[in-house]
């Protein structure tokens, strides 16, 4: 996909800067609750390009569902709630700020599927159990395009093809019980791509398959990028996924981006403490020896209750060398690398890992 | 799809055959059987020890009743197989000619309490679970646990009451105006019917109405929470095409089953009904029979009402199957 982008000089860092998709400033999602408002998504600011695969890792419970639900105004309303933010989406011809759109409102419901689509973690539940693979790819095409029911199927063989599921013309028959759960990732994948969306958020559409599978939907998703100029958001707790297919990354913790920077810089020099440990967990990524995920030292707090400075304060093994209680900010330390957290100001370098 | 329904249709027959058993054995129960009793009453009109015997030998010839048990049986059966439901002691008549008619009225009221229920409690589960924990949640919460507690003879008593004082209804009892009682159907005696019909409809299917808001309710919650809903809201369908294509459908087959499953308790809602507003059905002709060990009308009745629970219950799956692609498309 590299060499599709326009390269320009820009201090990016990776070079191409190709047309603006989404952007999200400064989001606060929270749910209420008994006992008290869980603060899922708190601040959070990114950018999307055409073109682009940008992931998104944490451990679960972090935010990440929730702030790609929030990208479609798919968070349920109540117990959510938007407390804070804008989600600028940009078409050809105009820019609409989600946030402010009603959930069942026309305008966010032309965005849905048309401009912005989603896959999700369960392929076996994610489809609709009574509907044929053919009705429900229908559906979606005549939501958004005028077409009749005849030029639809057709178009729906024509994807299930495209996704790469043998014997499309007897599949849009079938229903998605007699599919295999990576065959019904496919025709999710088709479903979301039938109106041709700018953006494709996956969330974690490959942590419910077989490594095998994984691989292959992997493949499939990076293919179809390339080929249609996709903008893809794609979600996991896996970093050797994020490895394998982003061109950027966000490390989110506690509904935090608490690093950003491009794949590479990511992998070869992390920063934040949190991101360190989560390479840490992948195997054979280092030479040191294997040390699963939970070698992070503890688990990720409640949201109910977040630390006044530093998220990740009670797991931070240089907690006591800054001053845990200030929340940190984000600091560019490199060009297109951001990291939110004191070790990497001058005024703490000393403390340096 | 076709092997499914041959098996359900053979576990069908060989539950009738079941029920049929049991309606015999039910027959053969009371102490005291009924020509003992005939005997006596016909001793307390004073007839000759001669004419009371050749009453009751002819009697026994007609049934078989000097025959062993499976003599009686079969042929009780092989009667029943040919439509002929016996002769009732009590009521000196045949059991299809005391049946008939009120089956079809029962089988008519029980259907118009079923769709009355479900016209109450499909949309008001929907809107509880749409608006889960609002008040009118809340309130139609309490009103269904109510419901639920309340024995349905009360409720049925209640209500009618009701009826009587408030809507001052004026057609209660019976299900015809005199002039239409004995004339033959024609369109206006269905108008009739009609017009009588809503309040014992209303009253044994207001009974059942709280269980399916309850049903209805929590299968949708479930379901609303399921990913493929995500998925179709993912589409830019509206929610309203969300709620009623997608959710619905997944939500109600429960609803079909359970229909199935509500027979015996419209006929016994119906039985109390129909006594306190003096209706011609079956219920109360059942009762009576009992009453009075009139042993071929209580066993046909109860064998006539199994078998249409056990018919009931093999039409809702048949229904379950012909909507739901994962029952009909799964060879066993
Ligand atoms: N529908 C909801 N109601 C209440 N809380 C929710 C809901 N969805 C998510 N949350 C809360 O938001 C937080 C972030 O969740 P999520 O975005 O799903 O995490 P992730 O996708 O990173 O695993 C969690 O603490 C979760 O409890
Ligand atoms: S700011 Fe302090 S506590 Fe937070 S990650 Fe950095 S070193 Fe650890
Ligand atoms: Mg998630």
């Amino acid at each position: 996909m590299e060499h599709s982008r326009v390269h320009n000089t820009n201090n990016n860092g990776r070079g191409g800067q190709p047309r603006l998709v989404l952007e999200v400033e400064d989001l606060y999602v929270s749910f209420g609750g008994y006992r008290g408002r869980t603060r899922a998504v708190n601040g959070v600011s990114f950018q999307i390009h055409q073109g682009e695969i940008l992931g998104i890792v944490g451990e679960s419970g972090c935010g990440k569902s929730v702030t790609a639900l929030s990208l479609l105004k798919l968070v349920p309303m109540p117990p959510g709630r938007i407390d804070g933010g804008t989600i600028s989406l940009h078409t050809d011809d105009t820019t609409v700020d989600v946030t402010a759109l009603a959930q069942d409102s026309r305008e966010i419901r032309a965005i849905r599927g048309r401009q912005i689509s989603m896959i999700f973690q369960e392929p076996m539940r994610s489809l609709h159990p009574m509907f044929s693979i053919g009705d429900q790819i229908v559906e979606i095409l005549l939501q958004h395009f005028a077409m009749n029911r005849r030029q639809a199927l057709d178009k729906a063989v024509a994807l299930l093809e495209r996704v790469g599921l043998p014997e499309p013309a007897r599949v849009v028959h079938e229903f998605p019980h007699q599919l295999s759960g990576g065959m019904r990732q496919r025709v999710m994948i088709a479903i979301a791509l039938a109106c041709e969306p700018q953006l494709l958020v996956a969330d974690e559409p490959t942590t419910a398959l077989d490594v095998t599978i994984q691989a292959q939907i992997l493949e499939l998703l990076q293919a179809l990028q390339a080929e249609m100029g996709l903008a893809v958001m794609l979600i996991t707790h896996d970093m050797g996924v994020v490895a394998e297919i982003a061109d950027r990354v966000i490390v989110m913790y506690l509904g935090e981006i608490v690093e950003t920077a491009s794949v590479d810089q990511l992998f070869t020099n992390p920063q934040h403490p949190y991101t360190q440990g989560l390479l840490r967990s992948i195997p054979n990524w280092t030479d040191q020896p294997k040390t699963p995920l939970h070698s992070l030292a503890g688990a990720v707090p409640e949201l109910l209750d977040l630390p006044a400075g530093c998220v990740f304060v009670e797991r931070c093994p240089f907690a006591d060398k800054v001053p845990g209680l200030r929340k940190p900010s984000l600091i560019e330390t490199e060009p297109g690398h951001f990291v939110k957290c004191w070790l990497y100001t001058e005024e703490f370098v000393h403390a340096r890992p | 799809m076709g092997r499914a329904v041959l098996r359900r249709s053979v576990q069908m027959v060989i539950t009738l055959w079941l029920v049929s058993i049991l309606g015999f054995v039910i027959i053969q129960l009371p102490p005291g059987d009924f020509l003992t009793l005939l005997e006596s009453q016909l001793e307390e009109q004073r007839l000759s020890s001669a004419q009371i015997e050749s009453a009751l030998t002819g009697l026994r010839a007609r049934y078989g009743l000097d025959q062993p048990v499976y003599v009686q049986y079969l042929r009780w059966m092989s009667s029943l197989l040919r439509g002929d439901l016996g002769y009732s002691m009590a009521l000196r008549a045949d059991v299809n000619e005391l049946l008939s008619e009120r089956l079809v009225l029962t089988l008519v009221i029980s259907f118009a309490a079923m769709v009355f229920s479900l016209a109450l409690a499909l949309p008001i589960g929907v809107y509880s679970a749409m608006k889960q924990y609002s008040w009118a949640d809340y309130l139609f919460t309490v009103l269904g646990f109510l419901g639920l507690a309340l024995p349905n003879m009360l409720l049925a008593l209640i209500l009618i009451f009701l009826a009587v004082t408030v809507f001052n209804a004026s057609t209660i009892g019976g299900l015809f105006s005199p002039e239409y009682i004995t004339a033959d159907w024609s369109p206006a005696k269905v108008l009739d019917l009609a017009k009588h019909l809503w309040l014992p409809a209303f009253i044994v299917g207001f009974s059942s109405t709280a269980g399916t808001i309850r049903v209805v309710r929590a299968q949708m919650l479930d379901t609303l929470g399921e990913p493929f809903i995500q998925t179709a809201r993912m589409k830019g369908l509206s929610e309203n095409r969300v709620i009623t294509r997608h959710a619905l459908r997944v939500a109600l087959n429960p609803v079909v089953s359970g229909l199935g499953l509500s027979l015996p308790g419209l006929i016994s809602g119906e039985t109390i009904t129909a006594l306190v507003l003096g209706l011609p059905t079956i219920g109360p002709l059942l009762l009576n029979a009992l009453f009075a060990e009139d042993m071929y009308l209580a066993g046909s009745i109860l064998v006539i009402l199994s078998g249409a629970l056990v018919v009931g219950n093999f039409l809702a799956d048949l229904t379950l199957a012909w909507l739901d692609p994962r029952i009909r498309l799964v060879e066993p």
